[in-house]
């Protein structure tokens, strides 16, 4: 008889791919190309505004969009639907043009086919963020979006896989962990049908879609980590057998064998959510203290090896120590003792709902403060160009979407949400795998402190100083 | 398409090369701004402005208008209208609401229509170092 296979075995959810209308445009052709397109369209339009519009931040079209809008809506995005921003991703546009100029292309080395290299490129772009001072700068911030365009096509060019996608880019490593907690994951509706399948065109293309970019096979799909929601196996598959399934809240993080179990995956996590810590706590009084402090104290002549110093820290070897340290005791609570990198593995899903919660709190603080102000600045770049039609004046008093007092309550709230989602997954997960509360307990003090940490941070007050520009 | 979309990329950075505002300004006057109390902190303020046309002339019948912006997107800005000055000096309250790098934009329009615009680059302090700062001065 022959051994039973560990296809997923898919229950039965609301499919948006089966949905009218919505859902045969997404299985389309054209169905994620018509929202590519109309993000070239906004990418061109910040590249532009970016190198030759008003070089002051709150004025440009780049730096509003990207650092406000951007960061807001995708966390709306992840939260509430999926990974929609891959899903549209601009930057892979050119793919079929650099394949068609590569070829066949050779595979992504054996030794990088991991997190590694997309972590040291998230913890260097949140270093160049807080030391070139990204967000204030609308010439450097076109550099960043044309920066990516050509990352992705010279990969894309010599590569025959999507290495981009699921190696190296930042923006799409943040959401690969944010989309572990969204509600629509990929799966298949009929595993028999994929058992049957020749040609597994979901993953090997067929000549109407390219397969699977990032090489996840639809039947056996456990997790959103690497799915970018191209539904390109959709379009591929031509049983017509893929779906699109909504799934029950965390899930996916209280699912123990959702997660392959590596080293390289469970500190992209906690990189994830040191650097929403760090990303917030730049903005705030104390690091300009403690980078003038470092400066003085070690004679420093660069201010860059000072903030290189406190985000390296921050953001690389606290989470690698905190992470080895927090591990190393649930496990010597343990009985009986597993090794260090499944404890780690076993419990790490539990840091994601409140790390996504931190992000949330501050990136919805930035969308909440500033999202109309698009109007004006939309007005302004029209006026420059001659347009009047809007009238003579923009009115810069559009900006914020609620009062300002009603902002830390919202970031409390969201923390405390965040911590009770961590606390559900850390309590699963030990039951599961049937862990002490003894050996939980590491864990659980570490929520409580990255929590406490967060509505700390969130209390105080906002200070944005020593821009480049104006040193 | 693809081929389109990325020359109209290029196309429009191009052009972009030579993009001049519609809005620049036409006329030929000096802005000085002063901020009181100095250095600026958090809180209730007032800024003293002083127009002049380029022979030190003062003018006293230009209509400024005021913006204050923190150097990165998304705070609300701060605004202000004054329209007589004495001497050329022209005052108003105005609240710094956050420590930091702040830029002030200046607009100034004369009655025959003609404006001009500065910028002014600062750093707003917060109570505490405002208060370092009085202590070490006394």
């Amino acid at each position: 008889m022959a051994a039973r296979s560990d296809l997923y075995h898919p229950r039965p959810g609301i499919d948006v791919l089966r949905w009218p209308g919505i859902g045969r445009f997404l299985r389309s052709r054209y169905g994620r190309l018509v929202g590519q397109l109309l993000l070239l369209l906004a990418a061109a339009l910040i590249v532009y505004d970016g190198f030759t519009g008003p070089q002051f931040a709150p004025e440009n079209i780049a730096t509003v969009t990207v650092w406000l809008h951007y960061r807001g809506f995708v966390m709306l995005g992840l939260l509430l639907v999926g990974n929609l921003f891959c899903m549209n991703c601009p930057f892979t546009l050119p793919r079929t043009l650099a394949r068609k100029w590569s070829g066949a292309g050779r595979r992504w080395p054996r030794a990088l086919r991991n997190k590694w290299v997309a972590i040291a490129v998230l913890a260097m772009f949140f270093f160049l963020y807080e030391w070139l001072d990204l967000w204030a700068s609308p010439w450097l911030t076109a550099w960043v979006l044309l920066a990516y365009f050509a990352a992705a096509f010279a990969l894309e060019f010599a590569f025959a896989e999507s290495p981009f996608c699921k190696y190296v880019c930042p923006l799409g490593t943040f959401n690969f962990v944010g989309s572990t907690l969204s509600p629509l994951q990929i799966t298949v509706t009929s595993r028999d049908v994929c058992r049957a399948c020749v040609g597994k065109e979901c993953i090997n293309g067929s000549p109407q879609a390219l397969g699977c970019g990032t090489e996840l096979f639809a039947p056996q799909i456990k997790s959103n980590l690497d799915c970018t929601l191209c539904l390109d196996c959709a379009r591929a598959c031509p049983h017509d057998n893929v779906a699109l399934v909504a799934r029950a809240p965390l899930r996916e993080l209280s699912a123990p064998d959702a997660w392959p179990r590596r080293w390289d995956l469970a500190l992209l996590i906690w990189v994830f959510v040191f650097t929403g810590l760090s990303n917030a706590f730049g903005m705030t009084p104390p690091v300009y203290v403690l980078e003038e402090a470092l400066t003085r104290g070690l004679k420093l002549q660069n201010p860059g090896a000072a903030l290189l110093l406190i985000f390296g820290v921050l953001n690389v070897l606290l989470p690698l120590g905190l992470a080895t340290a927090v591990a190393g005791l649930s496990r010597a609570l343990d009985e009986p003792r597993d090794s260090l990198r499944n404890h780690l593995a076993r419990f790490t899903p539990a840091l994601v709902p409140l790390g996504f919660s931190v992000w949330l709190a501050h990136n919805g603080f930035h969308f909440a403060t500033g999202a109309l102000s698009i109007f004006p600045v939309v007005h302004n770049f029209l006026l420059d160009h001659g347009v009047t039609a809007l009238g003579a004046a923009p009115n810069w008093q559009l900006s914020a979407i609620m009062p300002f007092t009603w902002l830390l309550p919202m970031q409390i709230v969201f923390i405390l949400l965040g911590f009770g989602g961590s606390f559900y997954v850390l309590g699963e997960n030990g039951r599961q795998t049937n862990t002490s509360f003894k050996a939980q307990l590491p864990w659980l003090i570490l929520l409580i402190g990255l929590a406490a940490a967060a509505i700390a941070l969130f209390n105080l007050p906002m200070e944005m100083r020593g821009t480049s520009f104006m040193h | 398409m693809t081929w389109l979309l990325l020359a109209a990329l290029l196309t429009l950075t191009a052009a972009g090369c030579a993009r001049a505002s519609q809005q620049d300004a036409d006329a030929a006057l000096r802005i000085g701004m002063t901020p009181i109390p100095y250095p600026p902190a958090v809180g209730q303020a007032r800024l003293v402005l002083h127009v002049t046309d380029l022979a030190g002339v003062p003018i006293d019948d230009a209509r400024l208008s005021i913006k204050g912006d923190m150097t990165h997107a998304g705070m609300t800005p701060v605004l202000a209208e004054v329209s007589s000055g004495t001497g050329g000096y022209y005052e108003t309250p105005f609240e710094w609401t956050m420590a930091g790098d702040w830029i002030v934009t200046v607009e100034a329009w004369l009655a025959d229509g003609r404006r001009v615009r500065e910028r002014f680059e600062l750093t707003v302090l917060t109570e505490d170092e405002a208060a370092c700062e009085d202590g070490s001065q006394e």
